[in-house]
Order: structure tokens, then sequence, then C-alpha cells
């Protein structure tokens, strides 16, 4: 054997084991990397808010919407691909909010994980009964509807026990260690909703049966579950935006029916619900939609807190015994 | 020998000990090798389930179907989005829900029709508005057609074509146009993903959108100029890399034919050559044997990196540089008493660099994405070598626009166009020296969203072309699209 060659031989073999170790190595930083807290990326801050409520230590949470603007129309930041690339675990509102944002960046983040049809793909809609699901035949004269219903469910607190519950058994599914964590964890978020909704329930009722009108159909879950009735839209269709002529109508009509209130989410046109507001005697209302929406929802609890304040406020500042 | 393998052995050892010793940091040191074996165990365990899960997921798949099916890239507009008439991931089985229109679950299509009406001072509108899709034309003019199909292969593609109908009663009549037409995986190991078929080249930011996606009626002089009326798209492959670095980043590289009017300043031997006086009496590759693929250099190349940062939570910034390298039409071949005497293959090659930003802010109480400011601009320079060296001519151009979406479904824009030419030595076969104009254009405009689905616009043109004065244009355009709801790109 000529010398040179066999060294050569040599370092070729020593390249190999070598590369050969630090392949080991990366797969056993893999495994390491496994048992590390689960990357959950959550479309909206209350999907995360809950997220985090159900995960505690074993997951780090990322929201991407945030919580003050309109999350129809998130802006699709290049930076999200990034997360997404990275998590184990998405978590979309569905029934179409993310439809105009979320799927570009998913096809971009080339995550097998969260593709739909994965257990880490974790829509929140499944298993709750949404409303206003249209019936029958369905085209855009009507606005822009949502033909799987109504996607703001997560303002009824019932739906947001279902949201956590999904969740959860995602959680558990994708990290089976930490299954018992999870089940205790999705235990007190659920009984701390049922000890708030004892609450809430008690300062609404007295209000039950009041005429609002909305903005957007954002607070139909809220309502139905608090007992009041959202009668009427600033918008005059879904997704579209108030004409002269609908405003006029429907200021007619909030003076007609003493209409009392009207709730927008914070980041709606002073223009139109300024307007409405001004010429009737209805209370304007800023009910955030999201945590995060105001400086006081701070979580998914908060939020409800505020806006369950917030209607108790004006309706006993309106009524004339006070 | 032995001295060898005891090397060999302890580096091994020691790599694996360090790497392992890194995993393990924090561990007791007693049980490593039980923990490791339990940890593989669970590991296989896992993949049996996920293997589980993804076949059931693949039997699922036309009924269970997603929220994401078959979506439009680049484009964003009305040609992709989810279909509604579907049943949610996951859930269980449905029967497919009777859906208005054709909501079908394979596959997303939309129609999107563009037309415009206007006016310019230049009689010749076409010699301003060089872009197939531009109004081009004073009345009325139908900018394009498309009709976008787009959706899942199977578990591993998704594919998307769009065709163009159009019609020039100047020129070709009615015609249809295959834009686009690829398909592209969905996940690919180590951040890669790979497209094949028939697409707009990645260069810069214009040159990858449709005629939907547009800020303003017409395509930035700059980018005719440099990519011709169709823009670059030739059939190709493209790879791209999302680079683990921890802002986005991203890393394509693209592979296409060199040939054709859609590969304008490259071996396209009818469109650039002939559309400048300088070369209209030169040599060029002879379509029967100088378009063949003969070796590496004749296909076109372009790569691009681009890079984004969020600079406060209301501003996003996205950058990025491209080159693109090919052979053009350019030969080395003389003129004998007309005849043209030599191989017909291309000499000269053609390279275009360019550099764009865009940046956008929306303020934290964004309501249907308005209000937002953004500013777009991007740079580009081409260098062209003819069969002499010295006869190497450069050119170069940018625009550079800003829009305001100062009311909910309300954008002002405006946009200022700049190229230059280079006459350096480039001369015709009368001797004379001859530029490119340079030209100069701004364009201010209004669009007014009446839905996401339509769109009004109105533009105004001032334009200064060195040697043929200056022009005025007004032009209104209205577009529609129908079909499942669109998603943007950033």
């Amino acid at each position: 054997m000529i010398p040179d060659e066999k060294g050569r031989r040599m370092a070729c073999y020593k390249m190999k084991t070598f590369f050969l170790a630090l392949l080991t190595g990366l797969c056993l930083a893999l495994v390491n990397d496994a048992e590390a807290r689960l990357e959950v990326v959550a479309t909206t801050p209350d999907l995360g808010s809950i997220a985090e409520a159900v995960g505690g230590d074993r997951v780090s949470v990322t929201s991407l919407a945030r919580g003050t603007e309109d999350a129809h129309f998130t802006s699709p930041r290049p930076s999200f691909i990034r997360v997404l690339n990275r998590a184990d675990v998405l978590i979309e509102n569905g029934a179409e909010l993310e439809v105009g944002w979320l799927p570009p960046l998913v096809r971009n983040a080339r995550n097998r994980a969260i593709i739909p049809g994965n257990p880490g793909r974790v829509k929140a809609a499944d298993g709750v009964s949404l409303l206003d699901i249209p019936e029958g035949a369905v085209d855009r004269t009507m606005g822009d509807v949502h033909v799987s219903g109504n996607p703001h469910f997560l303002l009824d607190p019932l739906n947001a026990k279902i949201v956590a519950e999904t969740i959860a058994a995602a959680f558990i599914e994708l990290d089976p260690e930490g299954a018992g964590d999870y089940q205790s964890a999705l235990e007190t978020f659920q009984s701390r909703i049922d000890e708030k909704m004892e609450e809430w329930k008690e300062k609404l009722e007295p209000y039950e049966g009041t005429q609002v009108v909305t903005y957007h159909a954002t607070y139909r879950y809220f309502a139905e579950r608090f007992g009041f009735e959202t009668v009427a839209m600033i918008e005059p269709l879904p997704g579209v935006e108030p004409t002269p002529r609908h405003l006029r109508d429907l200021i007619q009509r909030i003076r007609d029916e003493n209409i009392r209130m009207i709730w927008a989410e914070p980041f709606r046109p002073s223009r139109s619900v300024d307007r409405v507001g001004d010429a009737t005697d209805a209370v304007v209302l800023r009910l955030p939609e999201l945590v995060g929406g105001v400086p006081d929802a701070e979580d998914y609890i908060s939020l409800i807190d505020y806006n369950v304040r917030a209607i108790v406020d004006a309706l006993d500042a309106d009524s004339p015994e006070a | 020998m032995k001295k060898t393998r005891l090397l060999r052995t302890f580096v091994a050892g020691s790599v694996f000990l360090f790497t392992a010793g890194l995993v393990l940091q924090g561990s007791g040191a007693e049980d490593q090798v039980g923990e490791l074996k339990q940890r593989l165990k669970q590991l296989e365990e896992a993949h049996q389930r996920e293997l589980a899960e993804l076949e059931a997921a693949v039997a699922d798949f036309e009924t269970a179907h997603s929220d994401d099916s078959g979506l439009m890239a680049k484009g964003g507009g009305a040609a992709s989005g989810s279909n509604p008439a579907a049943a949610p991931a996951g859930a269980p089985f449905q029967p497919a829900m009777p859906g208005p229109g054709a909501r079908e679950a394979f596959i997303d299509i939309s129609a999107i029709g563009t037309f415009s009406i206007g006016t310019s001072t230049e009689q010749d509108v076409r010699s301003l508005q060089k872009a197939d899709h531009d109004p081009g034309r004073r009345g009325f003019d139908l900018q394009s057609l498309e009709l976008a199909m787009s959706g899942y292969v199977d578990p591993y593609f998704r594919a998307q074509t769009n065709l163009i109908f159009d019609f020039d009663p100047d020129e070709h009549g009615d015609r249809i146009e295959i834009e686009e037409a690829f398909m592209e995986t969905l996940a690919l190991p180590a951040n890669l993903q790979l497209r094949v078929g028939q697409f707009f080249t990645e260069f810069g930011r214009h040159n990858t959108q449709h005629l939907h996606f547009w800020d303003f009626v017409d395509t930035p002089v700059v980018m005719t100029r440099m990519f011709g009326p169709d823009g670059l798209r030739n059939p190709g492959a493209r790879l791209s890399w999302l680079a683990p670095t921890p802002f986005y980043s991203e890393l394509f590289f693209t592979v296409q034919d060199s040939t054709g009017e859609t590969a304008y300043s490259f071996r396209n031997d009818e469109g650039f050559l002939d559309s400048h006086v300088q070369f209209n009496e030169r040599a060029r590759v002879d379509s029967d044997r100088g378009e063949e693929i003969r070796k590496m250099r004749d296909l076109l190349y372009t790569a691009r990196y681009a890079a984004s940062w969020d600079l406060t939570v209301n501003q996003t910034v996205l950058a990025g540089v491209s080159g693109a390298t090919g052979p053009n039409a350019s030969t080395e071949d003389t003129f004998d008493n007309g005849n043209q005497i030599g191989e017909g293959r291309p000499s000269g090659r053609t390279d275009i660099y360019g550099t764009d930003v865009y940046w956008k802010w929306t303020p934290p109480h964004q309501t249907r994405g308005f209000p937002f400011v953004s500013f777009q601009t991007e740079a580009l320079m081409r260098r062209f070598e003819l069969r002499d060296p010295s006869e190497t001519f450069e050119d170069y151009g940018l625009y550079a626009q800003a829009l305001y979406g100062f009311r909910p479904m309300w954008v002002a824009g405006l946009r200022y166009d700049g190229v230059r030419g280079d006459m350096k030595d480039v001369t015709d076969r009368g001797g004379e020296t001859i530029g490119l104009a340079n030209r100069t254009r701004i364009s201010p405009n209004m669009t007014w969203y009446p839905s996401e689905f339509s769109k009004i616009r109105l533009q105004y043109n001032y334009d200064d072309r060195s040697g043929f004065g200056k022009d005025h244009s007004v032009w209104l355009q209205f577009e529609f699209s129908i079909g499942p709801h669109g998603a943007h790109t950033f």
C-alpha cells in the first residue's frame, strides 16, 4: 500500500466517523429538544391565553395577531413564518376568522407538524356549536358571510371551556408525559370559569333582554349567553362598511325602539360609531374582543371581566333610578 | 495501526460524549443509558403513533378538508382561500355540503377581471404602457381576465395555475396565456421547498405579483424595461430555504429556461433586440439552432435573499437582493450580403441585479387592515453584453411608491419611476450612437375597494421621455374577483 493513499483513506475514515458521531449527537439533541417545552403558536391572544392556562410551564406560547386589532385582517408579517416554522402546535380560531392571512404563512412555514390533519394543528372552532350558519344558498350579495358560522365564539365563556378542552387534548397527544399536568390545569381553568360565570351572570341578570346595536357580529355569542338582544348592526352586511343611508336608517331605528347601547370593538372607526352615538341616546361602549384589546384585558378571564364591568357601569349610570 | 484505531475511537468517543454531555447536562449520571433507551423507545412509539395518524389523515383527506386547501401563492387577491363548503379538519366524517357556485373540495377556482377606461396625449399608447397587462388603448381596454385554480395535489404537493385571457385588437386578437402553472412541496426536510413548473422568477418584489395585487394600474417602467411586457417567467425549478436565523430570512435559487419573450433580456430573439434601434440590425441567435440547450450556461439562473424584521410591534420591513444571469440573443455571427454567417449560437450574456425594500406600518387599532402606510422601492441594474465586450452596455432604473390607506377601503398612492439608458459605444450599422431613452414618470392614484372583492382605481401618469417629450395619461380601472376568499402575503 502506498503510504500516501493510506493516509488519505485514514483521513477519510476519520472524517466519516466524525460526521457519524456529530449526527448521533444531533439526534440526541433533538430527542432532548422534544422533552423541552412545547412551542405553541396561537393566532389570537385569547387562544394564547387559554393555551397558557392549560399548558402552564410545559408550553411556551406566541400569539400572532395583536389584541388591539381586527383579527380578520392581521398583517401577515414574515416573522410569523419564522415562528410557525418552529412550532409544535398551531392553534387557530377557525370558522374562517384567519382565512385572509394565515394559510400562506402556514404553507411557507414548511412545518409538517402544523399542516392541517396533523395533531399539531388545532382548530378551536371544532366542538363549538357555531351560531349564524347560513341556511340555503349563500352568495356575496349577503356580504362576507362565513359559511361555517360566526367565528367570534370565544366571547361566550362556556365556549372557552370547550376550547380549553380541545387544546388540552392536543397537548396531551403531543406531550403524553404531561398528561397529568394538562388535565389538572384544564380542570382548574374550567372551574375558574364556572366560578366567574356565576358572578358574571349575577351582575348582568338585571339587564336581561336589553337591546343592543353592534358594529359587527362580534358579540353574538356573548349576547346569547348573557341574555342581551343584538337587534341591528352598524355594518349593513357582514364585512361591508356602513353607507350614510344605512346609518340614517339605523339612527331612526335606535330612536324609535329606544335601544340603549351600541357595542363596538376599540378598533372600529369612531367616525360612524360616534355619529350614531351622538345622534341617539344610546351609550357607545368600546368592548374588546381579544385579550390585550384594552390594557385591563390581560388574560381571558380579565377580558370578560372588563366587558361585564363596562356594560354594568354603563347601564347603571344610564338607568333613571341611578 | 493500533494507534490510529485508538485515535479514531478517541475522536468519535469524545465527540459523542461532548454532544451527549450537552444533551444530558443536569440529569443524573447513573441511569443515563437507561434514560436514553427509554427516550428512544418513546420516540419510536411517538413515531408509530404519528405514522398511524398520518395514514388516517391521508385516508380522511378527501372528507376532512382544511381551511387552507388550495391557496394561491403570491397573488393574494381573491384567488385563494378556504373552502367553506368543506368539512373542518379533524372533524368526523360529514357529507360534503352542497355549496353555492363551484365550491369543489379539491380545487379552488376564481376569476378576476380587470378593465380600464382612459386616454393619453400619446397616440401610440403602447409606447408608454409597454406591459401586456397595462391599460394599452385609448378608451376601453381589457387588461386581463385571469382564471386561477389551485389546490392540494396530495399529501406532498400543492399546485396552482393562472390562465390569462386577453384581447388585443391591434396584435393578436384573443389569446390565452399560461401565466403560472406549478407544483410546490408542502414540507420537505431541512426547511427546503421545491417548486417546479412555469412561474414568475423570484426576482425582487413586483415581478412575482399578479395584476390584481398591483398597487397601480400599470407596471413600473424599470420592470418592463428589464423583464419585458410579460415579466420574467419561464418553465423551471425553484428551491428555497428558510434560513435558521432568529429573524425571517429566505434564500431562493431558481433555474429556468432562458428562451422566449418571457425571458426578455435573455435569449429572446424578437422582443428585446427588436425594440431597441441599436440592436435592430445586429446578428442574433438563430431561432432554430441557437435556442437549443447545449450546456448549463444556456439556462437562466436567479438567486434571491430576502429578510424581514419587525421594527416595532406596528412596523415591519422586508428587504431583498436579487441577481439573474443567462445568455442573451446576441451572437458572434457576421453578415455577408445580408446573409448571416456563423453558428447562430448566443455569445453575449446578460446580468440583472436588483434590490428591494418594503416597509409597512399599521397602528394597533387597525380595522380591515386600515389605516396603513407603506413604502416600496426597487432598483435594478442590467449589464447587457453584445458580441464585443466593448459593446457591453449598462442601464438602470428604479421605482419608489408610497401608499396611504387613510380610511377603511380607501388608499391614496404616489409612485415615481425613473430609468436611465446607456449609450456607451453601442452603434447601429450606420455608425450612429443611439441609446435607450431616459424616462421619468410620476403617478398619483386613488383606489376605492367597495369590498374585498372589487376595486375602482383612478390614476394619472405624467411622463417625460428624452427625445419624445412630455405626456399625460389618465386611467380608470375596474376589477372584480369571484371565488373563495383570498389570502394576502406580506
